[in-house]
């Protein structure tokens, strides 16, 4: 028995998982003429034939698909799913402004790439590589698995459902979601979840230290020690600063890193740093 | 390095690459992955993973948000960690190679940005034209194309590793060392405050102290998911009390929607 999705335009959960499927496609000619807007079409092109059997029609909907488009891939199928309830919509409907269609795709990537960036980058990424590094320092062939794992589970899920819930109820969900502010508070609950984490992560993991010592009338004067009793990570939060200053005043990562490692080389000749 | 281990090695690293385009980015690219595969060939996990792990830490801030050309620390932590496990001298030597390499690749994916934009151009002429059953097929082809071209270049570029390599396995002297020492140290910290500035705001820098301060004085008796959860408790207080008694957030956008 084919189970319908949508029974008037025929289109099944076959149709959909294969939506699912394409989506991770998205990227996979990058171009800075249309960015992802091929990989954004040929998701769906399946289901844009089975709603419109005419040619002409077929070829309009395919050209508004093609269409530059860019956003954080993983809640990309929601827009998909956003996509394909209008097109159902606007072959129901007498008179419907097709340039809505591309209008919602476009009003939508910025918002919805704010959130997924701040879970994917923001939190999935960096709990994912925080995690796998205490394995990969330990030489255990394990760390890629747990890095590989704690970012795909939510990955997948949130393109599953994310289309499901885009088709359904995509474009209401999403209004009400920024009209009521929700989804900038979700967003900023993310960055809160995000920075516990970053702080985390950099006290654990940024390794600089100062090797420097003294003796004074016969005892050894450690200053790392001195700096430890005071609060422990000490410099590698100034560095940190220091490096995150150097970034808002607008250099160039490439600057910055041949300063930085020019000065750390210094540093590291004298054994200030080390 | 024989031949055969440096076809598979650039195969790994174009396969690695292909995750942000083929398998929706799911990470193949951070260096703990693509040491493990350099790990693999050349017969040494334990030591490529280590080295993996220190590249992971110097390019933490890297995301690749937005339409533009990334570092490409992919074929920089994998060439990187090759150079590490040849030459025998660790991350020090593995950096000299992998950040230059990082960053002119970076270049190179602009340039392949552009060009392969000849593609979407002959898809929308073909739909224009009628034809509607090549788009996913010249989608495809142009795919596979950056995954060969990326393949050739990985192998160029393996060539270089090997030559560096050797250069580098003569006996450093001490203050060599430790300026190397010292320049990874900086980096490491560099790569920390690329994180803190894509998720930075004024208003989030409580969170930041507090994740902070947790970890530098319980040391190693926290792990991540200790403060992960203390984080989630954070926001999750956060979320009740802006709901209920409506957070500045909210107030905000209520206030937006009164302007429209």
């Amino acid at each position: 028995m084919t189970e319908y999705v949508s029974k008037k335009n025929n289109i099944t959960k076959k149709d959909f998982t294969k939506i699912f499927w394409l989506s991770f496609l998205m990227q996979a000619n990058f171009t800075y003429q249309k960015m992802q807007g091929v990989g954004f079409c040929i998701a769906i092109q399946h289901v844009l034939r089975k709603i419109w059997p005419d040619d002409a029609d077929y070829q309009k909907s395919l050209q508004r698909h093609l269409a530059p488009f860019n956003m954080t891939v993983a809640p990309a199928p929601l827009i998909m799913g956003i996509s394909i309830a209008m097109e159902e919509k606007a072959k129901e409907e007498e008179n419907y402004d097709f340039e809505a269609i591309n209008a919602v795709k476009v009003a939508l990537m910025g918002p919805l790439s704010g959130v997924g960036d701040a879970f994917f980058w923001g939190i999935f990424k960096l709990l994912a590589s925080g995690l796998a590094l205490g394995f990969a320092q330990q030489g255990n062939p394990i760390a890629p698995l747990v890095l590989l794992a704690v970012f795909n589970i939510p990955n997948f899920l949130t393109r599953w459902y994310s289309l499901k819930i885009g088709y359904a109820r995509g474009q209401e969900f999403l209004g009400e979601l920024e009209t009521s502010g929700k989804l900038q508070l979700i967003t900023y609950c993310a960055g809160i979840l995000g920075m516990v984490s970053a702080g985390c992560m950099i006290a654990m993991w940024c390794g600089v230290s100062c090797p420097l010592s003294f003796e004074v009338n016969g005892e050894t004067f450690v200053i790392q020690e001195t700096l430890d009793s005071i609060f422990p990570k000490l410099l590698p939060l100034v560095c940190v600063l220091c490096g995150y200053s150097l970034i808002k005043k607008g250099w160039s990562s490439g600057k910055i890193t041949l300063v930085l490692a020019l000065i750390g080389f210094v540093l590291g000749v004298l054994r200030i740093v080390g | 390095m024989s031949f055969i281990q440096m076809v598979l090695l650039a195969a790994a690293c174009a396969f690695c690459r292909m995750e942000g385009g083929w398998f929706g980015e799911c990470k193949f690219r951070q260096p703990i992955c693509t040491s493990f595969f350099v790990g693999l060939i050349l017969g040494n996990i334990p030591e490529a993973l280590k080295i993996g792990a220190q590249f992971e830490m110097i390019w933490m801030g890297t995301a690749g948000i937005g339409p533009v050309a990334h570092l490409d620390v992919t074929t920089g932590g994998f060439l990187g960690t090759v150079v590490a496990l040849v030459s025998g001298k660790g991350f020090e030597a593995a950096m000299l190679f992998a950040l230059p390499a990082s960053m002119i690749m970076q270049f190179a994916e602009s340039l392949w940005n552009t060009a392969f934009g000849y593609f979407d151009v002959k898809i929308d002429n073909d739909v224009a034209n009628g034809v509607y059953n090549k788009v996913f097929s010249t989608f495809m082809i142009a795919a596979a194309l950056r995954v060969l071209v990326e393949f050739a270049v990985v192998l160029a570029w393996l060539l270089a590793a090997g030559a560096f390599s050797e250069a580098m396995s003569v006996e450093f002297p001490a203050w060599l060392e430790n300026g190397l020492g010292g320049a990874g140290q900086l980096l490491n910290s560099y790569g920390f405050a690329m994180l803190l500035s894509i998720m930075m705001d004024t208003e989030l820098i409580p969170f930041f102290m507090i994740g902070y301060t947790l970890a530098a004085f319980a040391g190693t008796a926290y792990n991540m998911i200790g403060i992960g959860v203390i984080g989630l408790a954070l926001a999750w207080i956060y979320y009740i009390i802006a709901n209920k008694f409506g957070g500045k957030k909210a107030v905000a956008a209520a206030a937006d929607e009164w302007e429209d």
